[in-house]
């Protein structure tokens, strides 16, 4: 005892001094550099004052009891400290190549142990009456216990309990440990027996916990309702400060105790009553109900549950309860109330969204019944049960929607599923329906390409996670399937003709879209290019096309004969803007196409786009059809032909406009354009223009252009050819331009027109330059055609005439030019006989003009003495002369030529008038008055016949001028006026002072 | 200022060339419904009002006659089955002194009332002006006739036919003519004047100045009237005044008044300068 104490006093003064602080620090250093896993400080620092109580006590030499039980204590203690570091280290190798067996780890406390246990088994031994032997037996039994297997702990308690004094407070610990001892052993008897004495004790602060034990005792014993009173108690202990609380514990079996005990309504009573969260008890209680087969008992404890969780605003209890609720109604084939519950859960859901794992909780538990109910509802269909239960397939479809709440993400999932559910159905509407729905969330909600994309300037590109490539690949898997379902549902008959066209172009569509490379959607471009087509839509097939064609470059053949149904589809639509642009890609080399086919296109084109403006032409739209017209023929990609008629569709407007000169540049613009073959082919346009030329008062645009045309077309046979041949001479005569005239009449020959219609023509320019007294062209052309036999006659016919107008007009110039031109065809065997007569007769009569006009008549001599004899012979003379007049004259007269007989009347008179003048006004000089008288009496008498004469003269003037109703020059000399007319040289301008009429309507005043 | 000049003596000029017969009043003027010739430009522009359909054959005889000539184009295709249109294409040209084409779209506007079967006076009376003009004279006498023979009511083809008449010596034939267009127009100036040179040349010559007497004097110095009148009072040796009238007459291009007048006033001059020496 007293070496005992020698060593606690050094121990506390080892401690208390420095020395012993800084060596401590020290071997605390050096124990945290030993090997193994790092403990906590305050193991190091009980391991320390372990070992250093253990050295101070073995440095002692040899020991007593006392200090040995001292050992076995610090020994136990020891245990524990390596156990927990044994312990460390075996958890440490958990997972790693070198673990061993677990034995192995714990071998130290193990030896140390068993060696512990052998210093004590020794010690009771050799010590039979230590004093503290009921001490050491319960060391020994809690070492047993916790570190030896418990083989020992019952002897080794029965021991400490028969050894410890009665009376010590040791033994309610050792009674309570032989309680717990039985309690696991399941020998709640023997637990119970020793729990009744631990119980007596109110004061131990575990009091709380050996009345619940001792509950659980009961229990095991089927004594419920002392099970539920223990418990209870426990409940209240727990709750009071000064004892350990075992709340949750009795909450956790006190409600399993109520349902044994047949006190399901007290149980939740109590939990309601004493738990502000009861509802994971109630769960619990419900379960096990339901486990007990009670539907009653579980229906009460769910409705209380909610109704208290609804009253106390408690969501997570709800989901709590809804969650379990499904689970529970699933076992009970509550399907109606599972189904309530699941609307309620979808509700709570959608307002406030339900944690993760309860979230999946949901989605696992209605996934398995709707999975079980849309087996039974199809089954019953393939098991020729024709009608399904309208009510049950809207509530799979419903899950499908609420599944669709939890898990927005896999909406496409649960929209397959519905579309599959009513497709075993036999509801194919429905079933493409639910498909397209699906399909689109699924393309809508793709972040694929949103990933993949090319990123923006200025951003790194985003390289996608596996699991997101993952999820993605599932994604498009489903997809996939969507494209099959609908493509099954297409083969069905189930759809209207335009849902079915409507559907059939969804699918296609996205189908090309999603897999543009595949060998389905190879044989999918030509069906929806079809459909597109067949439905006018010429913009989409034209898409299809065009996909196809991108990804598909083998397939050109059969591209080709899509794109030419494409093209046919925009000639039979008159679409030339598009056909323009196709013969332009065709042109480039799209799809190798042949150059003859490009070429038919081209032209179509041509026609097309000539149609469109003839369209805007005929709608009065001019100058909009004119620039058309000129686009098409200043674009070189138009074939000459369409070029060609658009310039003589420009010339026909401008023509319409009374643009004449426009007319004639572009109407020989396009005959440049076309070959011989199509300007012939137009050639009734382009007279009809000449001779509008013509109606717009142009003639010699006119003759340019009927000359053209008949160089143009020179060698061909038309019936119009003699009428263009005419106009392109005549109207440049019309012109007043005979060069150009003469120059187009040689056509005549060189584009074999008729003979008869070129005499006929040359005879025409004759007349004309006669009749418009156009001289000098006259000449002119008289001297270029004088040898034309055709014409010799009427040339000489024209000149007779002219003779007189220019006799008529003094041009005495031109008078003898003519008669020289005359003299030589009076003699001319190509002059008609009658027109040689015509000539002598003017011939004639200027000999007659000649011998007697300017002769002078009535001389006699004025003598101072008047000589009778001489004047009977001068008179006789001037009547002679007369005679001879008159004689000369009478072939004239009979000619029955008026222009002559006309002048030979002029002549006669005159001379005759001239004669009865100088007679009637000759006074004899040197006789007598009464002579002169007589002489004068005598003149009058015998003038009179004379004067007469001169009075038929003019009425046989006058009567010829009636009867040929001629107004020739010497008309007026058969007037009284005719002395007057000559002295002044009178002509009356009636030319000057006539007048047109403008109108046959008359003009309004 | 020298172009001013240039401009004033083309005009000039040209009015020279054509016996100016304008009329202030319908009243006198015997053609006023059938020809705006004598109209005088007021009177047009106040006709074109009233006749629309006539603007264009009104503008060729207000002397635009290139506006005149536009718009008969732009009415081709209205009106080209109109005789009456292709008449009026001929008389601009006509006016234009262009006689072969105006003789081209007469004979176009006898070719179109032949396809509707109609006859049609005024392309014949018109085409008889242009005989007239070519020298013509018996076709210009046959035209006319034929475009009364088709209807007696027009006043144009007698008048023409008249003025025919004097030229070639038909002087009573002349005087019916004019006496009987006087009933439509009694004060036609043309008209008293066609019945006063009648008679002047059918030597009545108190009724010949008494019918010149009745002309506005303003008609007076036109230079057919003027030198008619002259003869006259040559006639009546009345020399002062024929002297007179002629000496105020306007001066013309036409060479055969120009030349009548020219003579005249050199008789009349000498017989002046005889009653003078006569007196002293």
């Amino acid at each position: 005892m007293k070496k005992f104490l020698v060593i606690i006093l050094t121990l506390l003064i080892s401690v208390g001094s420095p020395a012993f602080a800084a060596e401590s620090k020290r071997e605390f250093k050096k124990s945290r550099r030993s090997t193994g896993p790092l403990m906590s400080d305050k193991w190091y620092k009980l391991n320390n004052l372990l070992n250093e109580e253990i050295s101070t006590i073995k440095a002692l030499g040899k020991l007593g009891p006392r200090l040995k039980f001292r050992l076995i204590e610090l020994y136990s203690e020891q245990i524990k400290l390596i156990k927990e570091k044994e312990n460390a280290v075996f958890l440490g190798s958990v997972g790693t190549k070198k673990r061993r067996k677990k034995s192995v780890y714990f071998r130290k406390s193990k030896s140390l142990f068993l060696k512990t246990q052998k210093m004590g088994l020794t010690l009771i031994k050799r010590h039979p009456r230590f004093k503290y032997k009921g001490s050491l037996f319960y060391t020994l039994a809690l070492n047993s216990r916790d570190f030896g297997g418990d083989k020992n702990t019952e002897y080794f308690l029965i021991n400490a309990l028969k050894f410890t004094p009665k009376g010590l407070p040791k033994l309610h610990s050792i009674k309570t440990t032989l309680a717990e001892f039985y309690y696991n052993k399941k020998e709640y008897d023997k637990a119970i027996r020793y729990y009744t004495d631990v119980l007596a004790n109110t004061r131990d602060e575990w009091h709380s916990k050996h009345l619940y034990n001792t509950s659980w005792c009961y229990f095991k014993k089927k004594d419920y309702n002392k099970a539920i009173e223990l418990s209870k108690a426990s409940f209240k202990y727990g709750n009071h400060k000064k004892y350990v609380s075992l709340r949750s514990q009795v909450l956790d079996s006190i409600g399993l105790f109520h349902i044994f005990a047949k006190r399901v309504e007290e149980g939740v009573d109590f939990y309601l009553k004493n738990e502000d969260l009861p509802m994971r008890y109630l769960v619990k209680m419900a379960k096990k109900t339901t486990g007990e087969g009670s539907f009653k008992d579980t229906r009460f404890i769910l409705v209380a549950a909610l109704k208290n969780a609804k009253q106390k605003k408690q969501i997570d209890e709800q989901i709590m309860l809804r969650l379990n609720e499904m689970e529970i109604y699933r076992t009970f084939k509550q399907y109606d109330l599972f189904y309530g519950v699941a609307l309620s859960l979808e509700a709570i859901h959608l307002k406030t969204p339900l944690k993760a794992e309860d979230n999946a909780d949901a989605v696992t538990k209605i996934k398995s019944l709707v999975g079980f109910q849309q087996v039974r509802l199809t089954k019953n269909l393939k098991m020729d049960v024709e009608e399904h239960d309208p009510k049950k397939r809207k509530r799979v479809l419903k899950y499908f929607d609420i599944l669709a709440s939890f898990e927005p993400h896999n909406r496409d999932q649960y929209h397959y599923f519905q579309g599959e559910t009513t497709y075993a159905l036999g509801l194919y509407q429905m079933a493409a329906s639910y498909y397209q729905k699906g399909f689109e969330f699924s393309r809508k909600n793709s972040n694929l390409k949103k990933v993949t994309a090319v990123p923006l300037k200025g951003k790194k590109a985003v390289k996608p996670s596996k699991e997101f490539l993952k999820i993605e690949v599932e994604k498009m898997k489903l997809k996939r399937k969507f494209m099959d379902s609908l493509l099954a549902v297409l083969e069905k008959d189930g759809l209207k003709k335009s849902e079915q066209n409507k559907l059939t172009k969804y699918t296609y569509e996205n189908h090309l879209s999603y897999w543009p490379i595949d060998k389905r959607s190879r044989k999918l471009y030509s069906k929806l290019f079809n459909l597109y087509l067949g439905e006018n839509n010429a913009l989409d097939s034209l898409r299809v096309l065009e996909l196809y064609v991108k990804n598909y470059k083998a397939d050109q053949e059969k591209q080709r004969s899509m794109l030419t149904l494409q093209i046919d589809f925009y000639i039979k639509k008159k679409n030339s803007d598009k056909l323009a642009f196709w013969i332009n890609k065709l042109q480039s080399g799209y799809l190798s196409f042949k150059p003859d086919y490009i070429e038919k296109a081209t032209l179509v084109l041509g026609g097309l786009l000539f149609q469109g403006f003839q369209k805007l032409e005929d709608a009065g739209k001019k100058e909009e059809a004119l620039k058309g017209y000129i686009s098409l023929y200043e674009n070189e990609k138009y074939p000459k032909d369409i070029k060609g008629k658009s310039a003589l569709r420009t010339s026909l407007i401008h023509l319409k406009l009374g643009q004449i000169e426009n007319s004639l540049e572009w109407m020989n613009k396009s005959l440049l354009q076309f070959n011989n073959k199509k300007a012939f082919e137009q050639k009734d346009k382009m007279i009809a223009a000449a001779g509008r030329f013509s109606l717009l008062q142009s003639f010699k645009y006119s003759s340019i252009l009927s000359t053209t045309l008949l160089k143009r077309f020179c060698k061909k046979k038309f019936k119009e050819k003699e009428q263009l041949y005419t106009n392109s001479v005549y109207h440049q005569l019309l012109e007043n331009n005979l060069s150009a005239a003469m120059f187009n009449q040689k056509l005549g020959v060189k584009c074999s027109i008729k003979q008869a219609s070129r005499d006929d023509l040359s005879l025409q320019i004759l007349n004309f330059l006669t009749k418009n007294r156009k001289y000098k062209s006259f000449f002119k052309y008289y001297a270029k055609n004088v040898n034309n036999p055709k014409l010799k006659n009427s040339f000489t016919e024209a000149m007779l005439e002219m003779y007189w107008d220019t006799r008529y007009h003094g041009l005495k110039n031109l008078t003898i030019s003519l008669k020289t031109l005359l003299k030589k065809d009076q003699s001319n065997p190509k002059v008609s006989e009658k027109t040689r007569l015509k000539i002598s007769q003017i011939f004639n009569f200027e000999k007659f003009e000649k011998d007697f006009k300017n002769k002078r008549f009535g001389k006699l001599d004025h003598s101072k003495k008047f000589d009778q004899p001489k004047f009977n012979t001068q008179l006789e003379a001037n009547l002679l002369s007369l005679k001879e007049l008159g004689e000369a004259a009478k072939p004239l007269l009979a000619s029955g030529n008026p222009n002559v007989m006309l002048g030979v009347y002029v002549v006669l008179t005159d001379k005759t008038n001239q004669v009865v003048k100088v007679v009637q006004d000759f006074t004899p000089q040197g006789v007598p008055k009464e002579f002169v008288q007589g002489f004068k009496k005598a003149m009058q008498g015998l003038t009179r016949p004379l004067a007469n004469q001169t009075i038929s003269y003019k009425q046989a003037g006058v009567k010829i001028i009636s009867k040929h109703k001629i107004f020739s020059l010497f008309n007026t000399e058969f007037g009284n006026d005719r002395y007057l007319r000559r002295k002044v040289g009178y002509r009356y301008p009636a030319s000057y002072l006539s007048s047109p009429i403008d109108t046959s309507g008359g003009i309004k005043q | 200022m020298k172009k001013l000049l240039i401009l004033i003596i083309f005009i000039t000029g040209c009015s020279q060339y054509k016996i100016e017969t304008d009329l202030s009043s319908s009243k006198e003027d015997v053609l006023s419904n059938e020809s705006f010739l004598r109209y005088s430009s007021d009177r047009i522009e106040k006709a074109m009002v009233q006749n629309k359909e006539l603007s264009a054959i009104a503008h060729c005889h207000n002397g635009s006659i290139e506006k005149g000539q536009e718009i008969l184009k732009t009415e081709l295709d209205k009106r080209k089955n109109q005789a009456d249109y292709w008449n009026q294409v001929g008389t601009c040209f006509y006016l234009n002194h262009q006689f072969v084409k105006a003789e081209y779209f007469y004979q176009l506007s006898l070719q179109t009332a032949s396809k509707n079967k109609t006859a049609y006076a005024p392309a014949h009376n018109n085409l008889g002006v242009i005989y007239l003009r070519q020298r013509h004279f018996e076709s210009a006498y046959t035209e006319f006739n034929k475009a009364l023979k088709i209807n007696k009511r027009f006043q144009t083809p007698r008048y023409n036919l008249a003025h025919l008449y004097l030229q070639f010596g038909q002087n009573e034939k002349g005087l019916n003519e004019f006496k009987y267009l006087s009933r439509t127009a009694a004060q036609d100036p043309g008209i008293l004047a066609g019945i006063a040179i009648s008679y002047t040349l059918l030597n009545d010559l108190k009724k010949a100045l008494s019918y010149f007497s009745k002309i506005p004097r303003k008609f007076l110095s036109r230079p057919d009237v003027a030198t008619h009148y002259a003869m006259a009072l040559y006639q009546s040796k009345n020399y002062e005044q024929a002297f007179l009238i002629l000496k105020n007459r306007q001066p013309t291009q036409i060479r055969s008044i120009r030349r009548t007048g020219n003579i005249l006033l050199k008789l009349i001059e000498k017989e002046l300068e005889s009653q003078k020496l006569a007196k002293r």
